[in-house]
């Protein structure tokens, strides 16, 4: 446990791990009003369970675990409003962030991601953000053999499914 | 295609990102309080609010059982229907009370499975009165006092008693069944499926479902270490 942060510690801690944030609620939140209550939902819970933040574990796990879990519980709540729409509203798609617009690896990347259920997502983020099998074991709540395995799987996967994409 | 390809895109995007990105701190205090925002807020909101409804029910037909505690046939299915609403209100604290406990710091498949765990029992909640259509005559009878001040066990007609006596057992049969069938291994029982549609039924399917594929996600690699 560590003692409560001041309000300009934790506007630090948050400046230092904003991409993180940024990364899970733009992987699980396609339209972007959804993604700013995401964001804003991740930080209170951060600061609601700073306090309770074990030092022997990584703040970056403590952040990713928190994002993850609001994320995906949001992800959740969508899927199911989303199931209720009008069919007219479901024609009405967000179009692609200028990144994706801009470059044609990252509009790869996203629809490999948006293809994966919401737990092999958070696998996905957490390797792609280059964290150890260790850490994204502790992350997810896996063991470490089962986090290697789903990769080689998830590798398995995008090979067969996306053989010949050119992204140059 | 990689996924090591995909990797590199994926750190190029995070530095493009890095910079144009900008937190809007001011707005953490705004944040902070506005707690109705937050789903799991809303969701303890009502939970309190039908705890409160539960609670002032009860004291009504707690006053209303005192008040005919001498005639068995009238405090009996008060007592009964006290019972129906005492059971909600019991699993509400429950609900509040795991929700307080909740830390969204804890790994990713532990508090999934815990929030999923907590709807499931709010969902639950719905099949309540399935499990009490046995015992329907205890409304009847409550109602007719309060509304016609007629004690319908009493004086009531016997052959429509007795007739109602036959359908409340035979509704024993489907309420123990959906008591006993209920969990995520059942899943795909297309009868399950029918039995709970509607009533928060198809959120409870959707619900364990999420948590049969938790568990699969959990046990995957061992699965495959036995093969």
């Amino acid at each position: 446990m560590r003692p409560p942060l001041t309000d300009d510690q934790f506007s630090a801690l948050l400046e230092e791990h904003k991409g993180i944030i940024y990364k899970i609620a733009h992987s699980y939140c396609r339209n972007a009003e959804d993604r700013k209550d995401v964001i804003q939902e991740i930080i209170v819970q951060l600061w609601k369970s700073h306090g309770r933040y074990e030092e022997r574990f990584k703040l970056s796990t403590w952040i990713y675990r928190v994002a993850l879990n609001v994320a995906i519980s949001a992800y959740r709540r969508e899927k199911k409003r989303n199931e209720r729409v009008s069919p007219l509203e479901e024609i009405i798609v967000e179009p692609a962030t200028e990144l994706e617009q801009a470059d044609p690896k990252v509009a790869t990347l996203r629809r490999i991601i948006d293809q994966l259920d919401e737990l092999n997502r958070a696998l996905m983020i957490l390797y792609l953000d280059d964290n150890s099998y260790r850490d994204i074991a502790g992350i997810l709540g896996l063991t470490e053999t089962n986090v290697a395995t789903k990769i080689n799987r998830l590798k398995l996967k995008i090979k067969e499914q996306f053989p010949q994409t050119n992204t140059d | 295609m990689e996924l090591d390809e995909l990797k590199q895109t994926w750190t190029e995007q995070a530095r493009k990102l890095d910079r144009v990105l900008s937190l809007n701190l001011q707005g953490l205090k705004a944040a902070q309080l506005d707690k109705t925002r937050s789903a799991l807020g809303r969701f303890k909101a009502f939970r309190f609010r039908e705890m409160v409804v539960g609670i002032f029910v009860l004291l009504l037909l707690g006053s209303y059982i005192a008040d005919r505690v001498s005639v068995p046939t009238l405090a009996l299915p008060a007592f009964v229907v006290a019972v129906s609403f005492l059971v909600p209100v019991i699993s509400n604290i429950r609900q509040l009370l795991l929700l307080e406990r909740i830390s969204y710091a804890d790994p990713v498949t532990t508090i999934q499975r815990k929030l999923e765990e907590i709807k499931l029992h709010y969902l639950r909640s719905f099949l309540f009165p399935v499990l009490m259509l046995p015992l329907y005559m205890a409304y009847v009878s409550v109602t007719f006092n309060l509304f016609f001040g007629v004690d319908v066990l009493a004086y009531g007609n016997p052959g429509f008693l007795w007739a109602n006596l036959v359908v409340s057992l035979l509704f024993i049969v489907p309420a123990v069944w959906v008591l006993r069938h209920l969990s995520f291994k059942n899943t795909d029982n297309p009868v399950i499926r029918i039995f709970v549609h509607g009533n928060g039924g198809t959120q409870m399917v959707a619900a364990l479902e999420f948590l049969k594929t938790l568990q699969e996600f959990e046990e995957e690699a061992n699965g495959e270490l036995r093969v």
